[in-house]
């Protein structure tokens, strides 16, 4: 099931006509115009560089969490997935997959396009990646259950911030603190553990409640 | 074509007892009883927003009622809608930018039953049409597409919203010559229409809802 799901989505998403690649473009944008508001001044946009980034990560995520079941309510196939599929959950797993291949995987493989943008060393360039890399499955749940709430409600786009900006936070505060901690710590990092820890709490949490407020919103 | 239509063993019953159900303030209706078992047709008729739709999603599992129950039996042992329904709702679910045979395939992957979208394509008419997406069907080829979703998820209990909308006279016979199939190897069908109810097997009742004032 969970295949033939995926392979629906990302079959869907090629044909799309690139409307799955906004967040990355988003991405893009975000990081050329911190870039042009920071003048430009290496020495100065070195030590912003890994926020500016886990910014625009997030940022771009949040504008992709809308779209996650929003379709597939509208035009049915979420209630006939219910139907068809031996559990809901399956589809939940699924569709975290898909999304999180077709939004936050190329996000993370941009990131070192982004840091090219700021000269950031590699070793920052590493850390980096390693705790956004850490960070994705929550950020990835966080997106699906806040878009199972509010999966055929109007209006969801703005609630979804406001919904999921709460959640975070802590992994933005646990991301940079890793970033920070890496060039004397290593990955032994207090800060790299609690960014498992919440990607895991994430998953355990998330999946379940998403397909409990799936269900809710198609009864 | 009688590998599409698999003899289905168990028994199977639906029981509706006391179903009250409203939209928004309004209640639709009060304490409404049936039941459907193997074999019946059940032909649900009345006027528009009369409460047609949110009748046939409650018995697919798809809403839940204000009060009363809605049970789903296999056997002698309850069971549960997603176990044995397939709805036809009345709109369209499949997805513009397939075709119509990656959709169907995508359905039959559920049921197991892969290896028959290319028959079930061809007894709904449409296996000339399979590579096309479904964006560019006509509104009847869509509802043609939708029947053979209901045929290849070989479930016992067929709910079906309006089959006959936009279906040229072929479709409407097609229809009638599925839902019979269905019928004799042991299913069941609940089907909302407009259309004269049509006697499909030895048990086919009618159920008409009417606007009380």
């Amino acid at each position: 099931m969970i295949g033939a799901i995926l392979k629906r989505d990302l079959t869907l998403a090629l044909r799309s006509g690139g409307a799955w690649l906004h967040g990355l473009f988003f991405f893009a944008v975000f990081i050329a115009l911190c870039a042009i508001a920071l003048g430009g001044s290496l020495n100065q946009m070195r030590p912003l560089a890994p926020a500016l980034i886990w910014l625009a990560v997030i940022f771009s995520a949040m504008l992709s969490y809308p779209v996650i079941f929003q379709e597939d309510y509208q035009d049915g196939n979420l209630a006939q997935l219910k139907l068809s599929s031996p559990s809901l959950m399956r589809v939940t797993i699924a569709k975290a997959m898909s999304f999180a291949l077709l939004s936050i995987v190329p996000l993370l493989i941009a990131t070192p396009f982004a840091a090219l943008v700021f000269d950031i060393p590699s070793k920052t360039l590493m850390a980096t990646l390693i705790s956004l890399i850490l960070a994705a499955p929550a950020l990835t749940i966080y997106g699906v259950l806040s878009s199972a709430i509010l999966a055929g409600r109007r209006g969801g786009g703005f609630l979804i911030v406001l919904m999921t900006t709460p959640f975070l936070i802590p992994l933005l505060i646990f991301g940079l603190g890793a970033v920070d901690a890496y060039p004397e710590s290593g990955l032994a990092a207090l800060e790299f553990r609690a960014l498992i820890g919440l990607s895991l709490i994430a998953i355990a949490v998330g999946v379940p409640a998403a397909t409990a407020a799936l269900n809710a919103n198609l009864e | 074509m009688t590998a599409l239509f698999p003899q289905i063993d168990k028994p199977t019953r639906l029981d509706v007892s006391n179903l009250t159900m409203s939209r928004g303030h309004n209640v639709l209706f009060e304490g409404l009883t049936a039941s459907v078992s193997s074999g019946d047709v059940l032909w649900i008729q009345g006027d528009n927003g009369i409460g047609k739709t949110t009748l046939l999603e409650a018995l697919a599992g798809l809403s839940r009622p204000d009060a009363g129950q809605i049970t789903w039996q296999q056997g002698d042992s309850p069971s549960s809608s997603t176990q044995l329904i397939a709805y036809q709702s009345h709109r369209s679910f499949a997805k513009a930018t397939l075709t119509a045979r990656e959709d169907l395939e995508f359905w039959a992957k559920f049921s197991q039953n892969i290896g028959l979208t290319e028959n079930a394509l061809d007894a709904v008419g449409l296996k000339r049409r399979q590579s096309v997406p479904t964006q560019s069907l006509s509104a009847g080829q869509r509802r043609r597409l939708a029947l053979a979703k209901l045929i290849i998820s070989s479930k016992p209990i067929w709910i079906m919203d309006e089959p006959n909308a936009a279906m040229d006279k072929d479709g409407t016979t097609l229809i009638d010559e599925l839902i019979s199939r269905h019928i004799k190897r042991g299913g069941s069908a609940i089907i909302a229409s407009h259309g004269n109810p049509r006697k499909l097997g030895a048990n086919t009742r009618k159920l008409s809802l009417k606007a009380t004032t």
